[in-house]
């Protein structure tokens, strides 16, 4: 079978009827691993994801992990929870309160076999930045860092697949800040399927490059996170993918490739991943049909203008496609007469500003 | 303290460990059921299991000797089993103790399991612990205090019941006369000297008992609130 030959995967088709609530929704993971389920509250998310840990008996279908059958209700295959070698981080990190948290990070891995060697152990609790919390008890941890204990702990029972349960919704803002770079740097390495169950677009966009966009229990759109924000045309938010290039401490900037062009960017330390995702608010974009030399703005990018849609107050929204990438901004109506601008036209693109931190947009 | 009295003092030590652990064994998966089942008649079995907190010890004592006696189901079950009689004898008061002191281990337990809920276990599951050794650490961890007060109060229950003990067990020295018969006796024969004695020791173990079991819940609500 297919999926025998492709080390990591996953295959999920399920159903549950649970009153009137109905869910029915499928997924393949193969490259990337990693993808976001987007909907809002009460879509069926987080049913789907307690089907695929076993933790839904009425649910029905097939769930197939690295080829291997966790669930097939037509030939009577139903594995319960704890022998699906599933990570599931809840919303509210459900920390056993009667062990500290070398005691909850432990919990899984004694219920394996082949636990996790002391230096994964120990490498685990680095790359979340556990080292001083390890006596602590849960009671004593503020919000963030219980996610942090929580996915690490999952992680550390060794699962082949791991699912997020709106990790951060419990989470006030700061800390969110704080927990993007550790889930960006497991995602960027990670070696398992991986499902980021979220309500929030703009942590979606940040941390997963295929969405699954679930609505009233059903799958409505599925696709490459870029491609589907492009298509939202919510004239608030841009987002690109990015490429660290290196860091200029004496200026404390960041150069980052998208594309095929080089973008600068404020940085106060050096970057903690080798890519990222930029926001960037089409407010914060203008154009200009001749090169600008002399002035304060840091990214002027050569591109084409690829539409010019008519919002309202008098303001307009152009499509500019750049070497590899692709921004929308928001002008008005007056300059786009003033500046003649048709369809095919050459632009140069001048970025105001760009967030790494989504947290302050 | 005469030998008579002492001994009736252990039979009532031993009637109340056993019936103690029966209980527990089988109060547990009782309290389970009750707390996490989604069935129609849970209220059904509510009510039966909190029967004998309302109920006269002496109709409970009066339909367990009717089953008990050699034409009664449980009787002639257990006759078949083991060849002896079940009315009026130890054996007969444990299986009288069981079901008298059953809401005492139940509700505590029951209470216990609900607050601890199923969150904790579904963690617990997905981290790869089997649902057996999920009782062990989990469930026994986060419920202490519940199986504390359950194994507390169904000692002090057992050893002051009365009514049921004399409606099944009568009052045979060595057998089935324990501590609380044996002061009616005394008071009866108007030994009050003796009757006081005992009844002070078991008047001093109930309210330590009890002093136990609101100190367990004390701490309990004072670290949760």
């Amino acid at each position: 079978m297919a999926e025998a030959s492709s080390p990591a995967s996953l295959f999920a088709r399920l159903r549950l009827h649970r009153g009137g609530f109905a869910m029915e929704m499928e997924m393949r993971l193969e490259q990337p691993l990693v993808a976001a389920l987007y909907g809002p509250s009460g879509c069926g998310k987080s049913s789907f994801l307690r089907a695929l840990a076993g933790l839904e008996p009425a649910a029905e279908g097939v769930v197939r992990v690295n080829g291997r059958s966790w669930q097939e209700s037509a030939r009577g295959i139903m594995l319960p929870p704890h022998r699906r070698e599933v990570g599931l981080v809840f919303q509210e990190s459900r920390l056993f309160p009667h062990l500290d948290v070398e005691g909850n990070l432990a919990f899984g891995a004694r219920q394996r076999k082949n636990g996790p060697s002391p230096e994964r152990f120990r490498e685990t609790v680095a790359l979340f930045g556990l080292d001083k919390l390890l006596r602590r008890r849960p009671d004593t941890l503020s919000g963030g860092e219980k996610q942090r204990v929580a996915i690490a702990r999952a992680l550390l029972s060794g699962p082949r697949l791991l699912l997020l349960d709106e990790p951060l919704s419990a989470v006030d803002a700061a800390h969110k800040a704080e927990i993007f770079p550790y889930l960006e740097r497991l995602f960027h390495r990670i070696r398992i399927p991986v499902i980021l169950v979220s309500h929030d677009w703009r942590e979606v966009l940040r941390l997963s490059r295929e969405v699954y966009i679930m609505e009233q229990g059903r799958l409505r759109r599925h696709g490459d996170t870029l491609e589907l924000q492009y298509e939202r045309n919510d004239y608030r938010l841009n987002a690109l993918e990015a490429r660290v290039h290196r860091w200029c401490e004496a200026e404390r900037l960041m150069e980052l490739h998208i594309g095929g062009d080089l973008i600068r960017v404020p940085s106060q330390e050096p970057p903690r991943t080798e890519s990222m995702r930029l926001l960037v608010s089409p407010l914060e974009v203008a154009v200009s049909r001749e090169p600008v030399t002399r002035s304060s703005i840091l990214n002027v990018l050569r591109c084409r203008l690829g539409s010019v849609r008519l919002l309202d107050e008098g303001r307009a929204a152009l499509d500019l496609e750049g070497d590899g990438w692709r921004l929308q901004a928001v002008i008005t109506q007056a300059s786009t007469r003033r500046l003649e601008l048709k369809p095919g036209v050459e632009l140069y693109a001048l970025i105001k500003s760009v967030l790494v931190d989504h947290s302050r947009f | 303290m005469s030998e008579a009295d002492l001994q009736s003092l252990l039979l009532s030590l031993r009637l109340a460990a056993l019936t103690t652990a029966l209980l527990l064994l089988f109060g547990t998966p009782v309290a389970w059921w009750l707390a996490f089942g989604r069935f129609r008649w849970k209220p059904l079995v509510e009510a039966v299991v909190a029967l004998p907190l309302v109920l006269p010890p002496t109709v409970l004592g009066f339909y367990l000797l009717l089953a008990m006696g050699a034409h009664g189901f449980l009787g002639r079950g257990w006759m078949a089993l083991t060849g002896e009689p079940l009315a009026f004898t130890f054996s007969g008061l444990v299986a009288a103790s069981v079901l008298y002191s059953l809401p005492f281990v139940v509700q505590p337990l029951q209470a216990s399991f609900e607050q601890m809920g199923r969150p904790l276990l579904e963690a617990a599951w997905s981290l790869g612990s089997p649902p057996w050794k999920t009782f062990f650490n989990t469930v026994l961890p986060l419920c202490r205090r519940g199986f504390l007060s359950a194994l507390v109060l169904a000692f002090a229950h057992t050893l002051g019941e009365f009514g049921v003990v004399l409606m099944v067990g009568g009052n045979i020295p060595g057998e089935t006369r324990v501590a609380s018969i044996a002061i009616y006796d005394r008071v009866e024969s108007m030994a009050y000297g003796e009757a006081h004695r005992l009844s002070l020791l078991l008047l001093a173990f109930s309210f330590l008992a009890l002093l136990m079991v609101y100190s367990i819940n004390r701490r309990k609500t004072s670290r949760h609130g």
